[in-house]
């Protein structure tokens, strides 16, 4: 299990992870969402042991990661970068992998290799960006670590490997309960791969949950109102709902229809209007795109202010 | 499908310290080649020049090959040089990750520790560093072995008499690189860009040294006395520090050496300066992985990871400069100046722009400043008293003294370190307390015989450190050193080696052990020589002798035996038994003078000597030649006593035709005046002897003119 317990992460005067709690538990496909510089790579690299937190604990199945050469053994991480490591041909790639990680497999990496038809003698350098990223990929997977960590992992590759690398991904997860930790900004690919994900904006996680859950949680209302007794049309405010326990994430109202983003079950909020008796009452599930989108803008991170 | 696993349990280290050599494989290749291409060439020049030697080649086509092997030793000369400064591309290539960002995660994810990790690029990088250079050296040696019986046993004999130094000078180089390669990977810790890591390494390489010899200059300006500038040379700090000292330390070696100097200072500091530079090279590597493992993975693409290299770069590089401008009245400001442009170029480069630039102008102000004080502070405290520092004799391990005409002696004895300490003292007592002495001074008196003589002092301390001075004094103060310095058995044992030194280099390398072509010298006291042929054996059998006797001699027999002559510049006395009979058994006339063997004899009674003393100890100044420059020619000092040891020069004298007083008189008269003042000086065919007072020797020179 991977846990962050009150981690603070900083980068000189920059606070990159603010105090950070999470837990992972093994076997998971977890996604890592968030803004730009809200902190995922920072805790992708602090799981891999590559940073130090300054304060708290960052643990692999309850050990410590930095400097800890058995739990970094249990893991595997691939970075954005690809141009590490050019000089080799993959054949060399793979054999300096096999020299650091003991459970390496090259029947898994022949196997995988031979699936996308990736060439083992030649220089990584003559690479396109996408067969960079497949090479680390299927040597990531061979190394038959416990934990695979992906930071945009699926960056570069075209649709089409983007299925077969996902497959990959998928079988691993399935064959041997491997642990995957997925940063992107892709978010229908962490929905497609991912069962459980953070949010994170400005170092801090605004939710970890599993994704269905966080799916059925969100949902876009679209409300008429009938007027009342006297004929005159009834006037809703955000605050009103709000005063009543509704947690509203996006209010918007053009003429007599309202369009409400609110936190909660599709039950749970059909319960809450019905008192209200709307002419037209529709509830529609959110996608995880839009769920990130509404929950940033409350925070203020908003497409719409950025001129 | 079932996967097997790679099971095999190897250490991480390894893994990871094979893993850099394949990475770096490429400059592996480079430096094997540069160093194949090196001493091995070079060696084989050496061959055919050897053997164009040996055969009967006009001269017109042996100047046409030695222009041919010129060609190529200046190709292995320049691989050799390129060798050397892989060094910098080594540690730059195995420590990649600290200073590009592109490949930080992939080696900071390995499954490895921060240790692991530093020890295994920091071996790979040193055995790719120095294993070709090791193969290059045994290549060159090997091709030497086999070339030798091609070329003849004869012409290559000087170069394996000589191995062992060619292996110290081997050494020297080889320890050179360990602290090149290992100062160059503290210098990456500090840094976290290309462009920083690079100019550290160079800025290192030249600040450290440049900085210890301006401290060194600024130090001995501040009170000169008996000060010796180039004594740097001798100083760990200096020579163990940079692989820029390493290089002067072996440049002196070697000079020392091809000078015939073998009981040199130099030499004998060998031993240390391996340890010691070993030892800081340890320091450095201690510090670089400090610095490795308080350094984080983020910090890589900041110029400094450390900001206090760069402000330490800078400082050395503004107390080089301004040291300098300190000792020229008036050019202090530009110096600032100078310095200022330097200092906000390299802080633009560094910030990446003006970013806090207020920052800069006051490290700059700070380093100037202290610059400013430290220098003064060298000036008011006159070198921290420097001049003043005598070492205690119990401290030193050896002393090396070269005066009159000598060369350079490594004494160990405590006798001699004694009396060493103790005229030092009084040297600097008579310069630093000069109202406590007195001089006997006297105008218009000959300036061209003075009795005084320079003197170099070496201590090497059992700590390793050196303290070297220059003096000029007046001889009569040496008589208590040179005599413990006679009566030493390093003395006798570095005259054993020393002596006919030139007749074994003919039987080795022109006549062989065969003829007896050379010839040994004795010189009596009637100022002729008379010389016999010998052969290798004859010599061995005078200079054991010799060697017996002087190890045998006492204070006695060599203040009050009798002089009899010299053999190859050794001084031979009635006591040496041994030698006297192994003389007398090949011919030649051992003993006293008789009024046959001289017609005239000249004599002064009670000669006055005098010195420079009072301008000598008045002068702020080491240099020899700055005595007499300030010292006033006119004003001299009448000296109670002198020393004098082998070569006598006396221009004076009354001549009288040789009688039975005036040849008792020569044979009681000595070179050897140890601290004292001879009653009379006397000189036969231009060879001065002193005569002492002892016994009836006054009396008999009362007669001489009756």
């Amino acid at each position: 299990m991977i846990e962050l317990k009150n981690t603070l992460k900083k980068f000189d005067t920059y606070t990159a992870l603010d105090h950070v709690d999470l837990k992972i538990e093994k076997g998971t496909a977890f996604g890592l969402l968030g803004s730009n510089g809200a902190g995922k790579s920072t805790i992708l690299r602090l799981l891999s042991g590559i940073y130090k937190p300054e304060e708290g604990e960052v643990l692999i199945d309850g050990e410590s990661v930095y400097d800890n050469v058995a739990i970094k053994q249990k893991v595997f991480f691939i970075n954005d970068e690809t141009v590490q490591f050019s000089n080799f041909t993959l054949k060399e790639l793979k054999n300096y992998y096999k020299s650091y990680y003991r459970n390496f497999s090259e029947e898994t990496f022949e196997e995988l290799r031979k699936r996308i038809n990736l060439p083992i003698d030649k220089k990584i350098n003559k690479f396109s960006k996408g067969m960079k990223r497949q090479a680390i990929v299927i040597i990531g997977l061979a190394c038959k670590t416990e934990y695979l960590l992906l930071d945009e992992a699926f960056d570069g590759l075209d649709p089409t490997m983007r299925i077969i690398v996902k497959k990959m991904l998928v079988d691993a997860m399935l064959d041997r309960q491997l642990t995957t930790v997925i940063s992107s900004h892709n978010l229908r690919e962490i929905n497609e791969v991912c069962d459980t994900a953070a949010l994170l904006h400005s170092g801090k996680i605004l939710f970890s949950r599993d994704l269905d859950s966080v799916t059925s949680s969100v949902h876009k209302i679209q409300a008429v109102f009938p007027p009342d007794e006297n004929g005159n049309p009834v006037e809703y405010t955000r605050e009103h709902l709000a005063e009543s326990g509704l947690e509203i994430l996006h209010f918007e109202r053009s003429q007599s229809i309202y369009y409400i983003i609110a936190k909660g079950e599709a039950d749970v909020l059909k319960a809450y209007f019905a008192p209200k008796k709307p002419v037209l009452f529709e509830i529609i599930p959110l996608t995880l795109e839009e769920i990130f989108i509404y929950e940033l803008e409350v925070l203020g991170y908003d497409s719409n202010d950025i001129k | 499908m079932t996967a097997t696993t790679s099971s095999k349990k190897t250490s991480f280290f390894g893994k990871r310290y094979k893993n850099d050599f394949r990475q770096n494989k490429r400059t592996f290749i480079i430096h094997i080649i540069m160093e194949l291409l090196g001493l091995p060439l070079i060696a084989v020049v050496g061959l055919i020049a050897a053997y164009i030697d040996e055969l009967d080649v006009p001269y017109e086509n042996v100047a046409q090959i030695y222009s041919g092997c010129s060609a190529f030793l200046v190709v292995g000369i320049i691989c050799i040089i390129i060798s050397l400064f892989l060094g910098m591309t080594i540690a730059l290539n195995h420590f990649n990750y600290l200073y590009k960002k592109s490949i930080t995660d992939m080696n900071y994810a390995l499954p490895l520790s921060g240790t692991q990790r530093f020890f295994a690029d920091y071996l790979s990088g040193f055995t790719m560093y120095l294993v070709p250079a090791i193969v290059g050296i045994l290549l060159a040696i090997a091709i030497l072995g086999i070339g030798t019986p091609i070329v003849g046993e004869k012409n290559m004999a000087e170069f394996w008499e000589n191995f062992h130094l060619v292996l110290r000078y081997i050494s020297i180089v080889l320890v050179a690189m360990i602290l090149f390669y290992t100062l160059s990977v503290l210098a990456i810790t500090f840094c976290g860009n290309t462009f920083e890591a690079i100019f550290s390494i160079i800025a290192f390489n030249v600040l450290i040294p440049a900085t210890v010899a301006c401290v060194w200059v600024a130090l001995c300006e501040s009170y000169p006395y008996g000060i010796d500038p180039g004594g740097i040379v001798y100083k760990n700090i200096f020579t163990s520090t940079s692989p820029v000292g390493a290089a002067s330390f072996f440049v002196m070696y070697a000079f020392n050496l091809r000078n015939g100097e073998t009981q040199s200072f130099a030499s004998f500091l060998f031993a240390k300066w391996i340890i010691i530079t070993l030892i800081v090279s340890a320091i450095y590597l201690a510090a670089a992985y400090l610095l490795y493992r308080h350094r984080k993975a983020e910090d890589v693409s900041k110029p400094y990871v450390y900001k206090t290299a760069f402000y330490g770069i800078m400082t050395m590089a503004v107390f080089c400069i301004l040291s300098l401008f300190f000792t020229l009245d008036g050019f202090l400001a530009a110096g600032i100046v100078l310095c200022g442009i330097g200092w906000f170029i390299m802080e633009v480069i560094t910030r990446r722009g003006f970013k806090k630039f207020w920052q800069a102008g006051i490290g700059f102000a700070a380093a100037v400043i202290s610059v400013v004080i430290l220098c003064n502070v060298f000036t008011a405290t006159k070198g921290f008293g420097m001049a003043k520092n005598v070492p205690s004799a119990a401290s030193v391990e050896s002393v090396t003294i070269s005066y009159f005409d000598s060369s350079e002696l490594v004494i160990r004895d405590r006798k001699v370190i004694e009396e060493t300490v103790k005229l030092h003292k009084e040297l600097v007592d008579r310069h630093f307390n000069q109202e406590n002495y007195s001089y006997n001074t006297v105008n218009n008196l000959r300036y061209y015989n003075l009795e005084d003589s320079d003197i170099s002092i070496d201590y090497s301390t059992y700590t390793g450190s050196t303290i070297t001075r220059d003096y000029r004094l007046p001889s009569g103060m040496l008589g208590e050193l040179t005599k413990a310095i006679l009566l030493s058995d390093e003395y006798a044992k570095e005259t054993y080696n020393e002596m006919f030194t030139y007749q074994y280099n003919i039987v080795n390398k022109v006549y062989g052990d065969i003829e007896k072509n050379i010839s040994i010298e004795f010189y009596d006291k009637t100022g002729e020589y008379q010389g016999k042929p010998a052969d290798k054996a004859i010599l061995d059998a005078i200079r054991l002798a010799y060697y017996n006797d002087l190890s045998a001699m006492t204070e006695d027999d060599l203040l009050n035996a009798k002089f009899y002559g010299t053999l190859d510049g050794a001084f031979v006395l009635e006591t040496f038994e041994n030698t006297i009979a192994v003389l007398e058994e090949l011919g030649f006339q051992v003993g006293d003078v008789s009024v046959e063997d001289l017609t005239t004899i000249s004599y002064e009674k009670y000669p006055v000597f005098h010195s420079d003393a009072k301008a000598i100890f008045e002068a702020d100044y080491s240099e020899v030649n700055d005595y007499y420059y300030y010292s006033d020619a006119d004003e001299k000092t009448i000296v109670d006593s002198i020393t004098s040891v082998r070569y006598v020069y006396h221009d004076e004298g009354r001549y009288v035709t040789s009688n039975e007083t005036s040849i008792e008189l020569l044979n009681r008269s000595t070179k050897i005046v140890l601290g004292e003042k001879p009653i009379a000086a006397i000189i036969a065919n231009g060879e001065c002897y002193y005569l002492l007072d002892r016994g009836d020797n006054k009396e008999l020179l009362e007669q001489l003119e009756g």
